[in-house]
């Protein structure tokens, strides 16, 4: 019996196959491809896809879910991404929420009573595109506005992307560079476990004119998402 | 005609110092980068470039933007390219369509001498008899029928995009109104998606050379500046996105404009949308109007002004408004020779005077009260014949310029839920009473207004489309009555005065129809085809109507036929853009890829069908032990105080009472008593039960569930956990032994008995472990989260080595359940399948209050039995195996029909299930089975209604 079991990406051959640089011997996410500034020079000019991970997700479900993760020490807003600290609460509904988190079986302890709690932390994949290609590639792929106007920075959408659903927020990318603060087109999916290698083809796919390419979660922000 | 480059003008698009080279039906040439296929073949003097589709008539450039079906050209072996629009490639390869065995030399073309044995309809009346003719009938006109040939063997190479935009304000059309329009929206704060046709901004603007007027935007010295400032300005105004080279193929409800743009397919989402379609030019009526050189006016203008191309030498314009004097003008200023300008009217009393000064100044001989009666020429055109009010007369010319009064581009307005009403003060079709959210603007709303009045109503449109307020304001409302505007004598008898040029329907041809009782629009379109072509009535949609509504003497004046989209032609492969299948993959996949597996497609996922060995596969079960990867297995997590009562409410069976770490059989029925999925429920801790369902049915599940917590009156939360899990199935007699190596759980028969769950470390992974089998062996179903799956297939694999575990794929499964009678629920059942005829009536709790189905189950109880179909297994001793969906007969009658069927290599017999009448449904019975394979042979089966294979479950419970 192993005491340490590895803890795999539902994209771990796709990374394998690009030369991934993984984030432990037994979480094998990428933490990149061989040079971050170049992924990030590739991101910043053209587009990143990127898989953001391991994090875990907590599903949190209560008429009062507010409350619920307040005892938790944890932010809630529905329709929007809250944070506090590592920790960052996606509200889904007035009566649900997903919590991701690098570990979140301490958070579950806390989370108030009356609430629901599942953990999910293996159904969904978390990705990141980052870069100029971002609304060329949302536009094609999927059919609901979500275009600046449409989508603050920290909204949530639940859509259908490339067929398949996914959960959006709109995370635009900041890059400090000499005192400049600058902000880049970023969006950060979850898409279930199972379908995550078809959509990672299908967006490169659909990006592929605006040169948009793989990179690692270094290149698209030091945060989880 | 022989089209040549005209010196270098200030408004041309090519570049005359990138020459490129192509190929026309195997001839070189070469044009200039911005040519299109059509003007550079112009350039190099070809005036023929397609036959008609029906008595092959030479035909020539007509319109130049796209609109009529003269120049459709196979380009690099894709059919039906647009020679007028589509840019000039290097090394393009362009041949002719509909020509046997060329362009110049058509054998076919007989058919337009002997055009009197080929009326309208004549398909319908040549080849009916003799009846069994009609295979020759058949091949022949399919040979000879078409346009454009599609090579099957070629792979074409497409890369469809496409994109949803959304906008405040689709603006469509990029003439000035277009522009204008935007522009106003946009500095009113809105974001605005302007579609245009035309690869450059300012519509006919392009190419006029005289001045152009209408405020501050569009007054300049000419037309081609006035287009430039506007598309500066629209390049300028960061709200705006100009779709290039885009046609509008259709407005839909809610806002939907369809656009195709090359090879993308563009779906824009507007709040409103402004029609700025314009007008344009259409066909006169006069025989042989179909010649070579007989061209739009606007087509000659486009070719010499922004491709540098004369398209003739001496021209004949023929009008029946002002509109036909400026284009002579036009023309004049272009260095295109004009010898007459011809109009219909009986004195031009509108015309200006200035524009009549120049004509006269030009030498252009003005006839009015002149009707063009035929073009003169064969190939091409070399005079025209006129109708005077003094005698006919000729006037030589290698172009005929059309310039008749432009049509309003109504069909969007149309599609959109517009009026369309004949103006007879105008001679216009015109849209009005505009639909919700729709406004038009510029010359589509057919008026004869002055630039400024219709500049200022585009600005006005703009602002409109930009504002939250009321958008009906009754536009053209005050268009009167119409009236038919067309006498009978206007129509001419020519047979070859071409209505309809897509599909060469003459006048007579509507004639001949009409007299044949199609006398309603829309069945002589139908009948006649007229406006069906690949123009779709652009250019014949109002001269069909005008010609009926004379023909017919119709007092309620021309009538259009209704307008559907798509407006402009637009590839399937653009519609259905690019290839995006998901596939689903479980968390397994990599390690069944490395084993070899052969796939099968269930949904959307991806399952190991085998690994190259069924009949081992199956033996491993049976006596050792294998693993199949079930995670595809739809899981659902409910949790609440509720959640007992409810599962309870859901089921016919009880679950309230099922006591921790137990897991029980479910089916859930809806309220019709229909089977519509099964699985288990696993009791883990208190109120949180682990409730897996069919692959196929998950989400139908999942949906039912919610709808019946909508109310919010349960407390009870359902988590889909599918993606979640990943699951494998450990099953054999070793079973037991393989799993203890990987676990400190007591997984012993004591322990962990049959119908047992517990939750534990597999492998060091957190697991939920149910003790249960579909195939009929001692079993464990292991659940672990996802991320491990993989990790948990390698540890089996390991630790199954010395027990001799194979792998198993789902061939091998679907035998193994097969040998049990283990029904799959949408294989074996269907809509109309109830548990007592599924054999489940064991599940129905009569004593409980209340459940799903109730009713209905217990009226089938009351039913006759012999009436109703069973689910039964049945055996063959042959290895003759009949198709799933076979019927079952009895004396040649249908009795019932094979749901599952295998050659089962354990058994070494056929065996399958089957739903049989009940009265034919007993223990033994002998049936006949269908073989399903296009014959009526049958092969003779037994009943069986006890499991093949251990049909006590001693080998499950061991």
């Amino acid at each position: 019996m192993s005491e340490h079991p590895v803890r795999r990406s539902a994209l771990e051959a796709v990374h394998t196959t690009l030369g991934a640089r993984w984030t432990s011997d037994v979480e094998r996410w990428p933490l990149d491809y061989g040079s971050v500034d170049a992924e990030r020079a590739r991101t910043l000019g053209q587009g990143g896809l990127a898989e953001l991970g391991p994090i875990d997700k907590l599903l949190v479900a209560s008429p009062a879910v507010g409350a619920s993760l307040a005892a938790a020490g944890l932010p809630f807003e529905a329709g929007r991404v809250t944070e506090d600290g590592d920790a960052q609460v996606w509200g889904l509904a007035r009566d649900e929420a997903l919590v991701l988190a690098p570990r979140a079986g301490d958070i579950s302890s806390r989370i108030g009573a009356g609430a629901h709690t599942t953990d999910v932390s293996s159904g969904w994949t978390c990705l990141r595109l980052a870069g100029p290609a971002v609304p060329h590639v949302l536009e094609a792929a999927c059919a609901v506005d979500l275009s600046n106007g449409a989508v603050a920075e920290g909204e949530l959408v639940q859509a259908a992307m490339a067929n398949v659903r996914v959960i959006l927020a709109r995370r635009d990318l900041r890059v400090s560079m000499e005192g400049d603060t600058r902000s880049h087109p970023g969006v950060t999916l979850l898409v279930a476990r199972d379908t995550a290698d078809y959509l990672w083809g299908a967006l490169l796919q659909l990006g592929r004119e605006e040169g948009l390419t793989t990179v690692g979660g270094h290149a698209v922000g030091d945060g989880p998402t | 005609v022989s089209g040549r480059r005209a010196p270098a003008g200030s408004a041309e698009v090519i570049d005359r110092s990138a020459r490129l080279g192509f190929t026309f039906d195997g001839r070189s040439l070469d044009g200039y980068a911005g040519d299109t296929i059509g003007s550079a073949t112009a350039a190099g003097g070809v005036t023929v470039v397609s036959r008609s589709f029906k008595y092959h008539r030479p035909r020539g450039l007509l319109c130049c933007a796209g609109r009529c079906p003269n120049c459709l050209v196979d380009v690099d072996g894709t059919p039906n390219v647009r020679a007028c629009t589509t840019p000039l490639r290097d090394g393009m390869q362009v041949r002719s369509q509909n020509a046997r065995p060329s362009l110049r030399f058509d054998l076919m073309a007989l058919a337009d001498r002997f055009d009197r044995l080929l009326p309208i309809g004549f398909y319908y009346k040549t080849f009916i008899r003799p009846r069994r003719l009609w295979p020759l009938y058949e091949r022949v006109l399919r040979s000879a029928a078409g346009l454009g040939r599609v090579d099957p063997r070629r792979t074409p190479d497409v890369h469809v995009r496409k994109r949803h935009l959304y906008c405040d304000v689709c603006v469509i059309g990029g003439g000035p109104a277009g522009c204008l329009a935007a522009l106003e929206a946009a500095s009113a704060g809105a974001r605005v998606v302007l579609v245009d046709d035309e690869p450059a901004l300012g519509g006919h603007l392009r190419y006029q050379s005289s001045p152009s007027a209408g405020g501050e935007r569009v007054t300049a010295a000419s037309g081609f500046e006035a287009a430039a400032r506007l598309g500066t300005l629209i390049a300028a105004e960061e709200r705006i996105e100009h779709l290039a080279s885009a046609s509008a193929i259709g407005i839909y409800e809610g806002g939907l404009v369809g656009v195709s743009q090359g090879d993308a397919f563009v779906r824009v989402r507007a709040r409103r949308i402004v029609v700025c379609t314009g007008a344009a030019e259409t066909p006169a009526l006069f025989d042989a109007n179909d010649r070579p050189g007989v061209m739009l006016a606007s087509a000659i203008l486009r070719l010499r002004h922004l491709h540098g191309v004369e398209a003739g030498q001496r021209a004949v314009v023929l009008t029946n408004d002002d509109h036909g004097w400026r284009a002579a003008a036009e023309l004049l200023r272009a260095g295109i020779s004009v010898a007459a300008l011809v109009d219909e009217r009986p004195r031009a009393a509108a015309v200006d005077a200035p524009v009549e000064a120049q004509l006269r100044a030009g030498g252009v001989e003005i006839l009015v009260a002149t009707h063009a009666r035929a073009a003169v020429g064969r190939s091409s055109v070399e005079g025209v014949r006129l109708a005077t009010p003094s005698g006919e007369r000729t006037i030589d010319c290698d172009l005929v310029a059309m310039a008749q009064r432009p049509e309003p581009v109504i069909a969007l307005l149309a599609q959109a839920g517009a009026t369309i009403t004949h103006d007879p003060v105008s001679g216009r079709f015109v849209a009005r009473h505009m639909p919700p959210d729709v406004l038009a603007a510029g010359h589509v709303l057919g008026r004869d207004l002055p630039d400024g009045a219709l500049t200022a109503g585009a600005v006005e449109a703009g602002r409109r489309a930009a504002d939250s307020g009321d958008t009906s304001d009754g536009a053209n409302d005050d268009v009167p009555a119409a009236e038919s505007e067309y006498g009978r004598s206007d129509l001419g008898s020519g047979r070859k005065r071409f209505v309809c040029l897509c599909e060469d329907v003459t006048v007579k041809d509507l004639e001949l129809g009409i007299a044949e009782g199609f006398r309603d629009l829309e069945t002589l379109k139908r009948y006649s085809t007229v406006t069906m072509g690949p123009c779709q009535g652009k250019m014949c949609h109002s001269a069909a109507a005008r010609v009926h509504a004379a023909l017919t003497g119709d007092t309620a004046g021309p009538r259009l036929t209704t307008s559907r989209p798509p407006w402009q032609p637009v590839t399937l492969a653009a519609l259905a853009g690019p290839h995006l299948a998901p596939v689903r993959r479980t968390a397994i996949h990599d390690r069944h890829r490395a084993l070899g597996a052969t796939w099968t497609d269930m949904g959307d996922w991806k399952r190991p069908l085998h690994y190259g060995d069924v009949e081992a596969e199956c033996r491993a079960v049976r006596t050792a032990a294998g693993i199949i990867d079930v995670s595809t297995l739809g899981k659902l997590m409910l949790q609440g105080p509720d959640a007992g009562a409810f599962l309870d409410w859901l089921h016919p069976n009880r679950f309230s009472d099922l006591r921790e770490g137990r897991v029980r059989y479910r089916a859930m029925l809806d309220d019709a008593g229909i089977v519509l999925d099964d699985g288990t429920v696993a009791r883990l801790s208190g109120d949180r039960f682990f409730v897996s369902t069919t692959t196929g049915n998950l989400d139908a599940v999942d949906q039912w569930l919610r709808w019946w917590l909508a109310d919010g009156s349960r407390d009870i939360t359902v988590a889909n956990v599918t993606s979640h899990y990943a699951a494998v199935n450990l099953a054999g007699p070793r079973a037991r032994d393989v799993l203890s190596a990987l676990t400190d759980l007591d997984v012993g028969r004591e322990a962990m008995p049959y119908l047992a769950a517990a939750e534990g470390a597999v492998a060091g992974i957190p697991a939920i472990l149910l003790r249960i089998g579909f195939v009929g062996e001692l079993g464990y179903e292991i659940h672990v989260p996802a991320d491990y799956g993989a990790g948990l297939w390698d540890a089996l694999i390991d630790a199954g080595a010395a027990h001799g575990l194979r792998p198993f794929g789902v061939e091998a499964q679907r035998v193994l359940r097969l040998e049990k009678q283990h029904p799959i629920v949408g294989q074996d059942t269907d809509a109309l399948s109830d548990p007592i005829g599924a054999r489940l009536a064991w599940l129905v709790k009569d004593d409980k209050p209340d459940f799903m189905g109730r009713d209905a189950v217990g009226a089938l109880r009351a039913g006759p039995s012999d009436a109703r179909l069973v689910l039964i297994g049945f055996e063959i001793g042959a290895r003759t195996v009949p198709a799933e969906g076979s019927a079952v007969v009895r004396n040649g009658i249908a009795i019932g029909r094979v749901t599952s069927s295998k050659w089962s290599p354990s058994l070494g017999r056929t065996i399958g299930l089957a739903w049989l009448a009940g009265d034919a449904a007993q223990d033994g019975a002998t049936v006949a089975i269908r073989m399903g394979d296009g014959t009526d042979d049958t092969v003779t089966g037994q009943v069986r209604t006890r499991p093949f294979y251990d049909p006590d479950g001693q080998r499950l419970r061991s």
